[in-house]
């Protein structure tokens, strides 16, 4: 923190920052330079999947997830130490002593485990996506849970068959696989009509986006013979592949670890390529860009178009999953809890989304708790107020409220960002 | 001929209350430069307010009012003080105040929705609101027309020449001005920055506040709103014209007559979907808004 109150006039400057590097004065080499805290997440991630295929038909239990979580995050502790990256080390601590709390004291089922799962996965994608538009190129989007929307709602009406289409409408109808695809595709095409919000900048841009993300929502809610309106699509279906059915939580988990994988892989490849160093610089300083000869105006409706495929992809993904669409999921609200994944994490690192995805699942269910301490403490001081726990909805926002606050204060690159947002 | 004046009238007194809360963002944003989404909660603890004075705290409706504003006012001094300023003391640019502002935002929505019930607090018995019959035999028309909106249209034209009278003629209207123009320029003759700021909140945030009072008065108030109608103020900034405060109140009143139009022929739904529409058109083919001019063109490109 020193040398943020020391120089933020020279760091607001849209200049490149890596906070937690600052104080190691050489480049790292040998095994430092090979084993990072990135790719031994990625080797976790990639084992973790391996390890526990034989596991999903019921075998595999919350203890495995557990001490399989604490040994990743002791190694990515220790590197981070030897490294000095102070920032992921104390995720890391974070996350360690999380895992044992849940597994320990609060005791969830192993189906409930999974269930985090799945829903960080899906969320990984979405940050990943938001990641790209944000952190690299600079489109403060607040309309990536709109595009998600319309990817769940896409796929839920090309594979549901209990809808109800007015006589003479088209009944839609495709097979499960191509229909992601397609979903993510809607969800392009929906960004791309309103793409010339794209003209605008700094402010006006984020209002334009928070607009689009209300307008979708509600035509969601309006169009009602095509979407059900408030009622909702049920049964949307389960995946299966050659007679398998991922019907579970557990099942499911093998089957979204590996599409966030290939999504957030994609994304990498795209951020981490001379196309994100292109990215990077329309963020930084679009005259830069466009005296390169680059298409600023193009680039940006190119990686608004992406972006957008993935939220799409995601929501399909998401929408299979809970099996139902229903219009209140994808509110400004959820938005708002995607940008915070993707601050918290680090903007303009790949990893940091996922990381913020991460964390966001988990400080969420941490939340959850918070009546119940309440509770606790009263039985000791009588004076301390209950939350009854239907509050638990107004406890979230409120906490994401002021992480975010006091992110913005005191770290606005957040965990493992690569610059300071201005 | 019956319909189109009762969506004239409905327009005008929705458009009104939006008119109110664009002019309150735009005071704010013209001076300080802020995306000031936190102006959402200004309406909401007015609206709050309101409802608690009244209905549960049994004060006659326009004492509980009068204080509802005046806390929405004292709430400007508290988001300036406790919020922009310390963001500012840290060099924070354009995105880590809106995210800043965004965040606070989030958390009076939470506080709310941990404190209040999510349906709609109304500071009145309920039931509809008292009308009376407009008649015209020459244009064959017979209507009934909510006092409640006549109440809002006149008292928000009387706040906006006052609004336009404060800025022209008293000497904090040209301090505020003067700020807004040159900030630099302002600051090198001697006008105190941080008290100008502080004014300006207070007189955005009161604004809002009686928006808020009179909308709550007619459909109630629930947590979730304060968000859409921070942007809905916004919107109705960039479509009347950025720096123009006139344009906010134009941008206001269009916007009430994009939803008030879309919602009588479309549905209720259609509503926030016709305003981005309008917000589209506008960006489209006029981008520096309806009264904006080519000032305020260079303006923009520079945000």
């Amino acid at each position: 923190m020193s040398t943020d109150a020391q120089e933020p006039q020279a760091l607001s400057d849209g200049a490149e920052l890596d906070d937690d590097q600052v104080e190691v004065t050489e480049p790292l080499e040998g095994w430092r330079a090979v084993v990072t805290p990135g790719r031994v997440l990625i080797g976790f991630g990639a084992f973790l999947l391996i390890a526990l295929a034989p596991f999903a038909t019921g075998h595999f239990t919350g203890v495995h997830v557990t001490t399989l979580h604490a040994i990743a995050s002791v190694a990515v502790l220790a590197i981070a130490a030897v490294q000095r990256r102070y920032g992921l080390g104390g995720f890391a601590l974070f996350i360690l002593v999380l895992s044992l709390l849940w597994r320990f004291e609060l005791g969830l089922s192993d189906e409930y485990m999974a269930h985090l799962i799945v829903v960080a996965s899906v969320f990984s994608i979405l940050a990943s996506s938001l990641n790209m538009s944000v952190g690299y190129t600079g489109l403060m989007s607040l309309s990536h849970a709109g595009f998600m929307g319309v990817g769940a709602y896409a796929f839920a009406i090309l594979t549901t068959e209990t809808l109800n289409p007015p006589p003479g409408a088209e009944v839609f109808s495709l097979p499960y696989w191509p229909s992601i695809v397609v979903a993510g595709l809607v969800a392009s095409v929906v960004a791309f009509i309103v793409s010339p919000i794209l003209r605008l900048r700094g402010h006006f841009f984020v209002l334009a986006t928070v607009t689009v993300m209300l307008s979708l929502s509600q035509v969601i809610l309006a169009w009602r013979w095509m979407t059900n309106g408030s009622l909702a699509i049920r049964e949307v279906p389960r995946p299966v592949i050659f007679g398998y059915s991922f019907d579970t939580a557990e099942k499911f988990m093998l089957f979204s670890i590996p599409v966030a994988i290939i999504c957030i892989f994609i994304i990498r490849q795209l951020v981490e390529s001379p196309y994100g160093r292109v990215l990077t610089t329309i963020r930084a300083n679009p005259p830069v860009a466009e005296s390169i000869g680059k298409n600023v105006g193009f680039v940006r409706l190119r990686v608004y178009v992406i972006t957008a495929f993935f939220a799409g992809v995601a929501g399909a993904v998401y929408v299979s999953y809970v099996s139902v669409a229903a219009h209140s999921q994808y509110l400004v609200e959820f938005s708002t809890f995607l940008l915070i994944m993707v601050v918290l994490g680090g903007s303009g690192r790949w990893l940091g989304a996922v990381l913020g995805a991460l964390a966001y699942v988990t400080i969420s269910e941490v939340v959850r708790y918070v009546p119940e301490l309440t509770e606790w403490v009263h039985s000791y001081i009588s004076l301390f107020p209950v939350i009854p726990g239907e509050k638990t909805g107004g406890i979230t926002t409120m906490t994401w409220g002021a992480l975010l606050f006091f992110l913005m204060l005191f770290r606005p690159q957040g965990i493992i960002g690569r610059y300071r947002l201005e | 001929m019956e319909t189109f004046i009762q969506i004239g009238i409905n327009a005008l007194s929705l458009g009104a209350i939006y008119a109110l809360l664009s002019l309150g963002f735009a005071v704010i944003y013209n001076t300080v430069r802020i995306f000031h989404v936190l102006h959402g909660a200004a309406f909401l603890i007015a609206g709050y307010a309101t409802w608690w004075l009244a209905q549960e705290q049994g004060l006659p409706i326009y004492l509980a009012a009068s204080i509802a504003v005046i806390l929405a006012g004292a709430s400007g001094i508290f988001m300036e003080l406790a919020i922009y300023r310390r963001l500012r003391s840290r060099g924070a640019g354009f995105l880590v105040s809106f995210l800043g502002s965004l965040a606070a935002l989030f958390f009076f929505e939470g506080f709310l929705l941990t404190l209040a019930r999510t349906t709609a607090r109304l500071p009145r018995p309920g039931g509809p609101l008292p009308t009376f019959n407009l008649q015209i035999e020459a244009l064959d028309i017979d209507l009934f027309v909510k006092w409640h909106s006549v109440n809002t249209i006149i008292l928000v034209a009387i706040l906006v020449v006052a609004v336009t009278l404060f800025f022209r003629y008293t000497k904090w209207g040209r301090m505020i001005r003067a700020i807004a123009s040159n900030p630099d320029l302002a600051v090198a003759v001697g006008i105190n920055a941080s008290q100008v700021y502080l004014m300006v909140f207070v007189l955005g945030s009161t604004l809002a506040g009686i928006g808020g009072v009179m909308q709550t008065y007619e459909g109630g108030v629930i947590p979730n709103v304060g968000i859409r109608l921070a942007i809905t103020a916004a919107g109705g900034v960039i479509i009347g014209g950025i720096g123009s405060m006139p344009g906010a109140v134009v941008g206001g009143l269009a916007l009430g007559l994009a939803q008030t139009i879309a919602s009588y022929y479309f549905g209720g739904n259609w509503a926030i979907p016709a305003g981005f529409i309008l917000l589209l058109l506008v960006i489209l083919f006029r981008p520096y808004g309806l009264l904006g001019t080519r000032e305020h063109r260079e303006l923009r490109r520079l945000l």
